[in-house]
């Protein structure tokens, strides 16, 4: 296509403008903006029907200011006007206030014509809408400005992402200050290509023609793309609208001549900014000589630590701040800074990188350390003395939690295994709990010692993780998170079981503590009026969500005060319990009368309801209902009730078989004394959380993750305990596998639960507090939901003998332990995995003869 | 070699098994580990090995032995010797100013300032006898854990604990304060077959005949001190004289039982469960695992089975043919020569209200077991006597007051007891046996409980007019001996 050509088929291609209707009138917007004004018109409108009276009017203006900015629109009146006698018309913005002012200024609109220009009848809205029309009328350039931006930036981006994905190359937008500073100004988009700047995207769109524009297209844009061209840079000019078109031929013929990628919109869009984005990679260039051997001046000065500054580089000011760009561009995964005018490159950490560059030649233990933690973005805790190793303890506070406290420390010695057993050792001595420690080493284990201290971790104390000075300093030299380094760095190393987040006994911690978001709502609201008992079977997450709730109860302005009663045997364990957590004096020996004294003593100290959590209540119910006061049978459980129904404090109890006895109960002095609340299994959101967070805070990746997501929940039922089990589980998978392979997939859960090992904890998790009655009807709803009396009648059927009573109990229990759900039939099994974990153990049909048989013996 | 007690550290015969090394692992994660096995299983060796390593990894750790406390402390003062036990393992100063304190924190707290972390680990943990001493002491451990979980930097997150012994963790404590709740289960699993062949070749040298491992393994299934007494004998028998000796003893065994079988079987006779289970076990060779049934776990614990697959079955050939002769699990068996008798040993009658009577009845059983193991038969009878009328009289006055009184009179004239002119109806310890029977029958009456008047009679076997009117040799006095032990059973079983 000769260029003559080339000009027809631009200038066919060219949009004389961008306008839309909606670009021209936006009505949207006009009666947005009238919704903000309905007072003000609707008191116009009833001004207008009156004739304007001078002091409706000046009424009107003090009751709406909008009515004021309204009537001065309506009079084109757009700032304060001050007439020739001396009388004000405030501005619109800064309508009267007082109702002499507003007098004063309804003296000057009338006298303005007000009321004939809005005589009787006049439809006001329309009047009001108009204006806004007129109002709106000049930002209709903006919106086809913002218009044409918008779409060039889809324009780049598409053909980026596309020319990417056609040459298998990385294209993407760079910052503008690897153009040169002087036509930085004309320039949209810098492109880059394997990170060097390739291609500069600059836009005109001219809608009226003139010297301005001509000068522009046949001069200015020339000199653009000779300009970038000296530093490898293509230019595509998209240029369009009327004026483009207006241009003569010559114009246009200068511009196509010297800049060959001009393109008007719809060719960009239609490929051909692709179509030349593709071609810059087939143009091979070589680098130039001279920015090749700056390039390595730069880098020979940043590999010291120092800074390189633009005028210390044997090229002009110029192409020295350009190529100090160019490195930092090309390095942008290297922490360097450019300073703001561009003429010095250094590294962010550039003492930190120079003590490392010193350390290489000459290593200092303490030096070595010290770097290392600021590293690490760690700040030291304390410094521990050895004659072998100089150490700190340190807080890693951007880490997880687990990780949050190690030890870093440094021998000039090789990290052999002898040489890490007793850095172990010595970090053992910090007494932070580190679940890790770091030795910092002069040069990296061979491979001989690496696959030694790989085998060594799981006989240490703690994990070491080995990292040499090389690695610090590449660390400290680039942007790479600490954090993520650690963390990769300890998924190579460290025995992973040492740094399980999961917790298969006792109290869940709050890193792994997932769900439960309804209970505690309920918990939260039931508080204001009324006690909670909260109802779980073992290790279903009472205790972990007590401990939860006290913050939340805080923040509700409630204050709680948390009693542990495992330990509390009896009243006077209970009195101990109240001095020493919560500091009360009692004066005497406990009785149940005392709680409230203890009551009235913890509502004295701050404002706000008293909230009083027990957990494990249990035996202390135990104790209590063999024993009275002042002849009145249970009476720390009744003393709870009064207090709670004076309103003077609420309890939250947390307990098993007896609180849910008592509570059940109908015959029972307590039932209905608190609201029941019912803790079972985790919803399956929360259950796939409490497998998949800490493992992915580990960074074990999971494979085919819903459907491992699926398995562990059909192998839990969601029970807390399980899941945590199965977890530490995979963990301990991976931690056994070669570490090329940091991940867990669906046969890694089943090969943790295909196990007796598994069925047995499934079973004593689910079962170990059930009865006979209560195991062979949970037996039975395997075979289906069934309601009371049909289970009770097959007891009776097969000799059990069994009040209704005790099958209702028996189906109660169940549903307390998660096993089985009140369905409208009756009951249903919960329980997915519970026919497969019986397998283990011969099957369903065999342990319910045997469960039978022992009854019918009892 | 050492072949009783606990294995020297540094005895290139001690062979480490894989609980040993699980629960090292767990601890230096401060996992907290609870360590159930037979006696003599190697437990208190493997926890001396696992404190010497948790030291050189530089924990602090210390071994406090249960077994070891004076009897008779107060509460204040047990929970001192724990402290100084502690202290002195760790060997730090064991003053302490909470002197009269009940609460263990206050005594651990100068022993637990801030350094690398203290383990525990806490031998024949079911060792104190007092119930609401051990409830308390072991809450408060329990305690513990809680509290370092709230809150990671108190005295109580320094601590991690491992608990050892044989015992049943369900019931040692009460189990809604049980510090074994939250704790690793780990049980000490005997030696394989392998252990046993290197064992063999530690004690014997490397050149030691294949069959000597194998025959120890097939009767004793990897037992360690037993294979450890074997071993022995075939070392000092030499070599051309090992496997006769061996067998011999084992034979021996089979016969007349030894300590750790008797010790086994001590623990099977006091409790129900085990008990039956053991008898299942005699009739059915083995049996399906009852799910989250601490019989069944406890079997294994105390060493009369193991688990294979979902089933259970006798520890080992030597376990079983030691069960099987014995009319004291199976009572309703006509006696058998070589059978085999357990003594309940101290606390095997515990369940008696009466410290005195309970003593007598213990002394009086184990007596009887020791004349039935030496051939006096008829002194067995005579101690078997003593015993079942100890724990008659006990359990009469257990009873609530008046309620025998009543028993009697609410039953028809012919099962009324005739009280002589040396009897007193309201004082059972003046009833002759055949009243005390008698009253027994009618206060269990409704429960189908069956007393043999028989063993009145057997009881006189013990006057030598009456031995002399119907005279059987003392040989020949054999299966009224062992008849008796059977109906002895009945009455523990029914009068409990």
């Amino acid at each position: 296509m000769n260029l003559k050509q080339r000009i027809l088929e631009f200038r066919s291609n060219i949009s004389p403008d961008l306008y839309s209707p909606e670009d021209i009138i936006d009505f949207a917007a006009a009666r947005e903006a009238l919704s903000q004004q309905v007072l003000a018109i609707k008191l116009l409108q009833q001004l207008s029907e009156t004739k304007f009276e001078r002091e409706r009017l000046a009424e009107a203006i003090v009751t709406e200011p909008k009515l004021y900015s309204l009537l001065c629109s309506i009079l084109f009146l757009s700032s304060e006007v001050q007439l020739e006698d001396g009388r004000k018309l405030p501005a619109p913005h800064s309508p009267p206030r007082s109702q002499k002012a507003a007098l004063d200024a309804a003296d000057v609109l009338l006298e303005l014509g007000i009321a004939s220009l809005l005589p009787p009848h006049s439809d006001i809205e329309h009047v009001a809408l108009l204006l806004q029309v007129s109002v709106d009328s000049a930002r209709r350039r903006f919106r086809v400005d913002s218009k044409l931006k918008a779409r060039v930036f889809r324009i780049v981006a598409s053909a980026i992402e596309e020319a990417g994905r056609i040459t298998g190359l990385p294209y993407e937008v760079g910052t503008s200050s690897l153009i040169p500073l002087s036509v930085r100004g004309m320039v949209e988009y810098t492109v880059l290509l394997n990170r060097i700047p390739c291609a500069a995207v600059s836009v005109t769109f001219q809608s009226h023609s003139g010297g301005r524009q001509s000068r522009e297209l046949s001069s200015s844009y020339p000199s653009l793309h000779r300009a970038l061209l000296d530093h490898g840079i293509e230019l595509f000019l998209i240029a369009d609208g009327r004026g483009i078109g207006e241009a003569s031929d010559r114009v246009l013929t200068a511009l196509t001549s010297s800049v060959p990628q001009a393109m008007s919109l719809k060719e960009a869009e239609s490929g051909r900014l692709l179509k030349g984005l593709v071609e810059q990679s087939r143009t091979v260039r070589q680098p130039r000589e001279e920015d090749v051997s700056v390039a390595k001046l730069i880098e020979s000065a940043l590999s010291t630590g120092q800074p390189v500054m633009a005028a210390s580089l044997p090229v002009s000011l110029e192409s020295s701040r350009l190529a100090l760009a160019r490195y930092a561009s090309a390095n942008s995964e290297l922490n360097l800074e450019l300073s703001p005018d561009g003429s010095v490159l250094a590294w962010r950490s550039s003492k930190l990188v120079q003590a490392l560059f010193a350390l290489r030649t000459n290593f200092q233990a303490a030096v070595a350390v010290g770097a290392a933690v600021s590293v690490l973005n760690g700040t030291t805790h304390s410094e521990m003395t050895s004659s072998a190793f100089c150490a700190r303890s340190v807080r890693l506070d951007e880490a997880e939690d687990l990780l949050s406290t190690t030890v870093v420390g440094a021998s000039p010695l090789a990290a052999d295994p002898e040489l890490v057993r007793s850095f172990a050792k010595e970090a053992l001595q910090s007494g932070l709990h580190s679940k890790f420690a770091i030795l910092i080493a002069p040069i990296p284990p061979s491979q001989e010692q690496a696959a030694a201290l790989a085998t060594l971790q799981s006989f240490l104390p703690i994990s070491v993780v080995v990292v040499s000075l090389v690695e610090l300093d590449s660390l400290a030299r680039s942007k790479q998170n600490p954090s993520a380094f650690l963390q990769a760095t300890l998924l190579q190393q460290s025995d992973l079981t040492k740094l399980s987040p999961f917790v298969v006994r006792g109290v869940t911690p709050s890193r792994v503590f997932f769900g439960r978001e309804e209970e505690e709502s309920t918990l939260l609201s039931t508080l204001a009026t009324n006690s909670v008992a909260l109802l779980g079977g073992r290790r279903i997450g009472k205790t972990s969500l007590m401990r939860h709730c006290s913050g939340r109860l805080e923040l509700a302005g409630l204050r709680p005060f948390f009693g542990d009663c495992q330990v509390v045997r009896s009243w006077e364990d209970f009195g101990k319990l109240a001095e020493r957590n919560w500091k009360v004096n009692l004066n005497g020996a406990f009785m149940p009368s005392s709680l409230y004294s203890i009551v009235e003593q913890l509502a004295q100290r701050d404002p706000g309801g008293v909230v009083i959590l027990l957990d494990e209540i249990d035996q202390l119910l135990d104790w209590d209902s063999h024993r009275s006061e002042d002849e009145v049978p249970e009476a720390f459980f009744r003393t709870c009730r009064s207090i709670s129904q004076q309103g003077m404090a609420q309890f939250v109890f947390s307990g098993e078989r007896t609180i849910a006895k008592r509570i059940w109960d109908a015959s029972s002095p307590h039932w209905n004394f608190c609201r029941p609340l019912l803790l079972r299994q985790l919803s399956r959101a929360a259950a796939e959380s409490l497998i998949s967070e800490p493992l992915e805070s580990m960074g074990i990746d999971i494979a085919n993750r819903e459907e491992l997501l699926e398995i562990c929940w059909s192998r839990t039922s969601g029970h807390p305990e399980l899941l945590q089990f199965v977890g530490d589980k995979l963990v301990t998978i991976v931690n056994s596998r070669s570490r090329g392979r940091i991940e867990v997939d669906p046969s890694d859960v089943l090969s943790a639960t295909d196990t007796y090992e598994f069925a047995e904890q499934y079973l004593e998790t689910y079962w170990g507090q059930s009865n006979h009655v209560e195991r062979i009807i949970s037996l039975w709803l395997l075979e289906g939901s069934a309601g009371l009396d049909a289970l009770q009648g097959r007891l009776i059927e097969r000799s059990v003998e069994v009040s209704g009573f005790e099958v209702q109990s028996g189906l109660r229990m169940l549903e307390l332990y998660g096993i089985a759900e009140q369905v409208p039939q009756g009951y249903s099994l919960r329980l997915e995995w519970f026919r497969s974990a019986l397998e283990y153990y011969g099957g369903a049909s065999s342990a319910l003869s045997r469960y039978l048989g022992e009854l019918r013996h009892v | 070699m050492s072949s009783s007690g606990p294995v020297p550290l540094g005895l290139s015969t001690y062979v480490p098994r894989n609980f040993e090394i699980e629960a090292l692992n767990l601890l230096r994660r401060s996992d907290w580990v609870l360590l159930l096995g037979p006696r003599q299983h190697g437990k208190t060796s493997a926890l001396i090995r696992i404190n010497a390593q948790l030291k050189a990894d530089g924990f602090r750790s210390a071994i406090v032995d249960l077994q070891a406390m004076p009897a008779g402390l107060s509460f204040p003062d047990m929970l001192g010797w724990f402290a100084a036990s502690v202290a002195k393992g760790l060997k730090v100063d064991s003053a302490s100013s909470a002197a009269g304190s009940n609460s263990l924190e206050d005594w651990l707290a100068p022993i637990c300032v801030p350094g690398p972390p203290i383990v525990v680990l806490i031998d024949e943990a079911a060792s104190i006898r007092d119930e609401e001493s051990r409830n308390a002491f072991f809450g408060q451990i329990r305690a513990f854990k809680s509290q370092a979980a709230s809150d990671p930097d108190c005295v109580a997150a320094l601590l991690t604990f491992a608990f050892a012994g044989t015992f049943r963790p369900e019931t040692l404590v009460d189990e809604k304060n049980s510090p074994f709740n939250v704790c690793h289960r780990l049980e000490s699993e005997d030696l394989d077959e392998v252990g046993v062949s290197t064992l063999a070749s530690a004690v014997l040298g490397e050149d030691v005949p294949p069959q000597i491992a194998q025959m120890i393994f097939d009767r004793i299934g990897g037992q360690p001190e037993l294979a450890q007494r074997l071993l022995a004998l075939a070392s000092s028998a030499g070599p051309e004289n090992a496997i006769d000796r061996i067998e011999g003893q084992l034979s021996e065994w089979e016969i007349h039982s030894n300590d750790h079988l008797d010790a086994v079987f001590r623990v099977v006779l006091r409790e129900p469960g085990l008990k039956a289970i053991a008898t299942a076990l005699v009739m059915a060779g083995d049996l399906q695992i009852d799910p989250a049934n601490s019989d069944f776990r406890y079997a294994v614990v105390a060493g009369l089975c193991k688990k294979s697959g979902g089933r259970l079955r006798f520890r080992s050939a030597l376990v079983e043919a030691v069960a099987r002769a014995s009319p004291q699990l199976h009572p309703e068996e006509a006696a058998v020569r070589n059978a085999h008798f357990f003594p309940m040993g101290p606390g095997g009658f515990a369940f008696m209200r009466d410290a005195v009577y309970s003593e007598i009845a213990s002394s009086s059983y184990d007596g009887a077991i020791k004349c039935m193991r030496s051939g006096a038969y008829r002194l067995a009878l005579a101690g078997l006597g003593v015993c079942i009328e100890a724990v008659l009289i006990d359990f009469m006055l257990r009873q609530p007051i008046g309620s025998v009184a009543a028993a009697i009179a609410a039953s028809p004239a012919a099962a009324r007891p005739n009280f002589d002119r040396h009897e007193t109806q309201a004082d059972p310890e003046s009833w002759r046996l055949v009243n005390l029977l008698k009253v027994g029958r009618l206060v269990r009456a409704g429960q189908n409980v069956e007393l043999p008047e028989t063993l009145r009679e057997f009881r006189n076997l013990v006057h030598p007019k009456l031995i002399k009117a119907s005279y059987k040799t003392e040989e020949q006095t054999y299966p009224e001996a062992v008849t008796a032990i059977g109906l002895a059973g009945i009455v523990f079983r029914d009068f409990v």
